[in-house]
């Protein structure tokens, strides 16, 4: 902990690294609203065309990387393991095949437009055993020649990879562990425990400013420091030399394409597409190596960058406050007379669409969990460094430009606050109602409280510019490491309390023996068993994950994102040990609303009203519900309190699960490093997919093995009956969002809800309302008529949705089906 | 309050409102609670997150009684002021559990298997709803007082706040139940609450009156010029409701004329403009256009009552730009509520 004095001679020294982050040098002055003159845009011709290509092409595994993956291994036993790391980045990248086409903006992660890389080095075995392999966008292809060589890998790296030796370090520490078979039950992450080691916002202002040539004389300063005596110092010299191997790779990187883009142009006539490639050619010449000096080479040195976290076997990089970084170079092009407005939308279009071709190649099961997204996610609006509003152009820009490109793979976050002004919120509503699910709305007052809170000794600038990164997690910009150390699903706790530590789906005792439930008296021995069966698994398949952080951090670390990480170079330090000025680590909690309304139930249902015994409960449990019986008993588990109504008794069963855990994340654990603080993450992601498919028949009346609770606030689908502000008032009292590292809720809403301005302004109040009251994050969806048509065939899957016209309310999917109909063609046309 | 549980959604609403209500019952009780009962009233929905009954983000009551019978009725369970059991038999399991729970015989199995529930000897004491494995059933009307309502409306005070909004009265008709709505009125403004009543207007002046000491916005339903065509549409004359709404326009209190868009029933070309002439020399500058849907269709079958309107077709998009553009001929500032 550091005492306040150190942290204002901190926070003094710190003042010249802040000055890449906008706005802080700016004079406190009333500032004017900003809004873009553009919009209503229609996307250009060039736009268009690679929106077309991108739904047209197929996802294709490139295995280019694998042969100098393999080479540089061989070569460099023995090597430190980040000199070995920044070998493989340099060869990669100099091995891939580029290309240019349309796109003014080049690079990509692989030869193909729309590709994804394997990384054998993380986990292979999977690898050969697939057949097939999805994405988000559809089926992912294999050549038969890039099979040769990835099965040449695989048995390179058997042993060798992160899934394997952590698997060997954790039957090391504990004989009796059998991690694949809580692996099979959902309780141990469904994925090598690299992807979901998290990491943080890497300092794009900074690239932009000095460029990677200047932050190259950083590490070369730090490294001119090191003397020969502590034995710290050789460690840390080898992360220099690795950090300045991995920058200087890229810096190649962009010059190769700078030599096609001439080439190119030479073979071209004369005419605009020559000129374009010669621009592209003097661009990729100049950054990401040197400072950027126009708002097209800030798109470009930003571009590489963000393309870096793939080439380095991460699964999801975001691009952070894009247009706190941004903002400057547009601002000076367009006093300069070198840019308009338009020109600018088209360059973040095409941004937008390139990041939706970055692609992940993942198992089957880590794609059930994933859903094949890439968690890339911006962040707009939010305060400046003193606390002000920091919406500019570009944050409009932003919005305009994903409602015209939709790009799945990004999504697009607002830092909430009463100061954005009501034209930007008009036109978040405006993008929301395109449906979705954008902008999301992150609550900036309390990631504030939350960085202040979390940092001991943090400036205010920095706490004020937390952003999202990944999932739903918080990370401060390009000065944060968050590692994500298991997804946790509480809900199976209930299922083992209730069967006395033996999982029903294999039917092995995994958990300690907590009594028998059909014995129990009272609701507090349920209590206690399912705290006892938390108090043994949260700890102990946290430490399976620590041993998998552990053989990460050994041979596997991250250079770029380390290297432009503020703090790793000061410590010589890189992420995963700590080296990032503000770590975090956490546990992401998910199903605990599947557990509060199991605890609420079984009370109600069994102890207080005793209209069934604990034996009968259990039997239906047993048998998925099936049978008359079995139903009866299903309804009268269904209409117990559900959280997400206002209503004490099940949200305060909520409030009381997330605090039980809460302690036992910050009491029975411990962070890796002094570096990091501790702070459970409660979100669900695409989690409660995966993890419900490991998860038995629940007394919340959830059949099994169907997706558990989404988000981590929202109510269980189907359970809302009270309408949107009792769902907003019960999301906001059961979890403490500066406690915690996030909450996520997800509401859904009928087009006719959002038509008009007035009920754009009743949105608006509803959201303020829950950042008032201090919920983290809320997600509003705009449910398109596609998916009511959807809905009418699925049922199953729409349970939710709620109909509202004037003076009547009804579940959508029990509607008669021409009322449904009516239903639908009222969301086409607006009226107001 | 709750999401229409004739929609079937197995029953989880969560009790709210059954844990406020208790077991309450009028007749029953003593004098001591006398002043308790007078602020009692039957409310068949209270919705929070109502958007389009007043400014704001709204708590609307629902009570239950009408003096009118609309053929339109989107509520038709809010006409009768009693509870009553709303049955679904397209939703009956036929698992006979009601049959055998009911204390009054009135569910019985017939010829076709099927469940036949005779209203005569029905209580509604709601046995069978626990029991109904299809979620078939449910009891609309429900005892509350105003104090347990106000526990309600309270919730929401934030977004009352930060929308503008506030609480409406709306029905059934709430002047049938005038004590306890203008208890409620009055405890509602009480708590600085933006108050709203949303009437037929059929009812005695007086009634109307004390309660628009607490309102401050009144949206009036105007259906029909034509008393006899009135009658036939609704069951009453429109004098009353035509004089009160001249009384109300002297009042100075805010009004947005109600006019349902009734293809067939009130849409001439005449009614319009008969509508338009008479609301704007009363001086009314705004009015909501409610055009017909048959949401309400299941509903009717629950309570076994003849839909009157079956072949009736919702307006189209130009049918109701038509009748808007007709009526802002008059100078009114039209909205359409969908």
């Amino acid at each position: 902990m550091k005492t306040i004095d150190e942290a204002v001679v901190e926070s003094v020294a710190e003042e010249s690294a802040t000055k890449y982050v906008t706005g802080l040098r700016r004079q406190l002055r009333a500032r004017p609203r900003v809004q873009a003159d553009v919009t209503e845009s229609t996307p250009t011709r060039r736009v268009q065309l690679m929106m077309k290509q991108l739904r047209s092409e197929p996802i294709r595994v490139s295995c280019e990387r694998l042969r100098p993956l393999i080479d540089t291994y061989k070569e460099f036993e023995g090597a430190a393991e980040t000199i070995k790391m920044a070998r493989v980045l340099e060869r990669s990248l100099a091995a891939m095949t580029i290309f240019i086409d349309e796109s003014p903006i080049v690079g990509t992660i692989t030869k193909y437009p729309v590709g994804a890389s394997p990384f054998p080095e993380l986990a292979c075995k999977w690898m050969l055993k697939e057949q097939a392999f999805a994405t988000s966008l559809g089926e992912i292809v294999v050549s038969d020649e890039d099979k040769a060589v990835m099965k040449e890998a695989v048995a390179y790296f058997d042993k060798r990879c992160l899934w394997s030796r952590s698997l060997q370090t954790i039957k090391g520490m504990y004989p009796d562990a059998d991690p694949i078979t809580l692996q099979k039950i959902g309780l141990v992450d469904h994925s090598p425990p690299s992807l979901l080691s998290g990491l943080g916002i890497l300092d794009f202002g900074k690239v932009l400013n000095i460029g990677l040539e200047g932050v190259i004389a950083e590490i070369r300063a730090a490294l001119a420091k090191l003397g020969p005596w502590e034995l710290e110092s050789y460690r840390r010299r080898e992360f220099l030399q690795a950090s300045e191997i991995a920058l200087t790779a890229i810096i190649k990187f962009a010059e190769r394409y700078s030599r096609l883009a001439a080439e190119m142009a030479a073979k071209e006539p004369e005419g605009a597409r020559r000129k374009e490639l010669e621009k592209i050619a003097a661009t990729c010449a100049h950054v990401p190596a040197r400072p950027a000096r126009t708002f097209f080479e800030a798109c470009q040195s930003f571009w590489f960058m963000h393309l870096m976290p793939w080439f380095e076997g991460v699964i999801c990089g975001s691009p952070g406050r894009f247009p706190q970084y941004m903002y400057p170079f547009y601002a000076k092009d367009k006093e300069e007379g070198r840019i308009i407005e338009g020109e600018a939308l088209e360059l973040i279009e095409i941004i937008f669409l390139k990041i939706a071709a970055i692609q992940n190649f993942e198992p089957d099961d880590l794609y059930k969990t994933t859903q094949g997204t890439t968690h890339q996610i911006m962040s707009l609006g939010g305060y400046d460094a003193n606390g002000d509003d920091a919406t500019n152009v570009i944050d409009f820009l932003c919005l305009e430009a994903q409602k015209v490109v939709k790009s799945a793979p990004l999504s697009v976050t607002v830092l909430y606050h009463d100061k954005l002004s009501e034209e930007f919120l008009m036109k978040c509503v405006e993008l929301i109602r395109t449906g979705g699910g954008n902008p999301q709305f992150h609550n900036a007052r309390v990631f504030l409280e939350r960085a202040l809170t979390s940092h001991p000794g943090i400036s205010l600038a920095h706490a004020r510019d937390a952003s999202m990164w990944g999932c739903q997690d918080m990370v401060i910009n390009g000065r944060g490491y968050l590692q994500v150390r298991s997804v946790f699903n509480s809900a199976k706790l209930v299922e083992l309390a209730l069967n006395n530590g033996v999982d029903p789906i294999s039917g092995k005792l995994v958990g300690p023996q907590t009594g028998n439930a059909a014995d129990f008296k009272a609701y507090e021995e349920l209590a206690e068993a399912v705290r006892k069966q938390a108090t043994h698994f949260v700890p102990l398949t946290n430490a399976y994950h620590s041993a998998g952080q552990y053989i990460k951090s050994k041979y596997f670390p991250n250079i770029v994102q380390s290297a432009l990480t503020e703090g790793c170079i000061d410590k010589g330090k890189h992420l995963y040990e700590g080296g990032a000025q503000y770590n975090t680590c956490g546990t992401v909690f998910i199903g605990t609303i599947d557990l509060a309304n199991s605890m609420a139930a079984v009370r109600k249902v069994v102890f207080e009203d005793r209209k069934i015994t604990m034996a009968q409960m259990l039997r239906a449990l047993a048998e998925n519900f099936e049978g008359a019986e079995g139903e009866s008993i299903r309804n009268l588990l269904l209409a117990a309190p559900k959280f997400g109504n206002d209503d004490d008794y099940a949200d305060g069963m909520a409030r009381e699960w997330y605090e039980v855990l809460y302690q036992l994340h910050q009491n029975e654990m411990a962070p890796p490093t002094p570096d990091f603080v501790l702070r459970p993450e409660a979100y669900s992601a695409t989690n409660h997919f995966g993890r419900g498919r490991f998860t038995g028949a629940l007394p919340t009346g959830r059949k099994a093995n169907i997706p558990l609770t989404d988000a981590s606030v929202s109510p269980m689908p189907g359970t809302e009956c009270e309408g949107p502000t009792a769902v907003v008032n019960s999301a906001a009292k059961v979890l403490d969002c500066v406690k915690w590292g996030s909450n996520h809720l997800n509401l859904k809403f009928l087009p006719t809800m959002l038509e008009g301005t007035d009920n754009a302004r009743h949105l608006l109040s509803l959201l303020k309302s829950y950042m008032d009251l201090g919920g983290s994050h809320v997600q509003v969806n705009c449910v398109s008529s596609e998916t009511l048509r959807d809905a009418q065939v699925h049922p199953e899957n729409y349970r939710d949705l709620v109909v509202r016209v004037a003076g009547f309310s009804a579940y959508f999917t029990l509607l008669d089906v021409p009322v449904q109909d009516e239903i639908i063609a009222r969301s086409s046309f607006g009226w107001n | 309050m709750t999401v229409d549980d004739d929609s079937g959604a197995p029953s989880m609403c969560c009790g709210t409102l059954a844990q406020a209500v208790g077991e309450r019952d009028a007749e029953r009780t003593d004098d001591a609670q006398e002043s308790k009962i007078r602020a009692s009233g039957r409310v068949f929905d209270i919705q929070r997150y109502s958007t389009q009954d007043g400014p704001g983000v709204r708590t609307t009551v629902f009570l239950k009684g009408c003096s009118l019978r609309c053929h339109w009725c989107s509520n038709p369970e809010s006409q009768r002021k009693p509870p009553q059991l709303l049955f679904n038999t397209h939703r009956c399991v036929k698992c006979y559990a009601c049959v055998s729970v009911c204390p009054e015989g009135a569910n019985r199995i017939g010829e076709q298997g099927d469940v036949v529930l005779d209203r005569r000897l029905c209580r509604v004491c709601g046995n069978c709803i626990d029991v109904c494995q299809g979620k078939a059933r449910r009891i609309s009307g429900k005892s509350m007082t105003s104090d347990e309502v106000m526990r309600i409306i309270k919730k929401d005070a934030l977004f009352f706040r930060n929308s503008g909004g506030g609480v409406t009265l709306s029905g059934g008709e709430p002047t049938q139940q005038p004590q306890f709505a203008t208890a409620l009125l009055k405890s509602v403004k009480q708590a600085g609450f933006h108050a709203t009543l949303d009437t037929c207007g059929h009812c005695t002046w007086e009634a109307l009156q004390k309660m628009l000491g607490y309102v401050d916005l009144v949206l009036f339903d105007i259906k029909h010029m034509d008393p006899v065509r009135h009658r036939i549409l609704t069951g009453v004359s429109n004098e009353l409701i035509l004089e009160n709404a001249s009384r109300l326009s002297g009042t100075g209190i805010p009004v947005i004329v109600r006019f349902p868009l009734i293809p067939g029933s009130n849409d001439s070309a005449k009614n319009i403009s008969a509508v338009g002439d008479y609301i704007s020399k009363l001086g009314f500058r705004r009015l909501d256009l409610l055009p017909y849907h048959k949401f309400a269709l299941q509903k009717y079958g629950g309570l076994n009552i003849e839909y009157q309107l079956p072949d009736v077709v919702p307006p189209t998009d130009d049918a109701i730009r038509e009748v808007k553009t007709a009526f802002e001929a008059f100078r009114l500032k039209v909205s359409v509520v969908v």
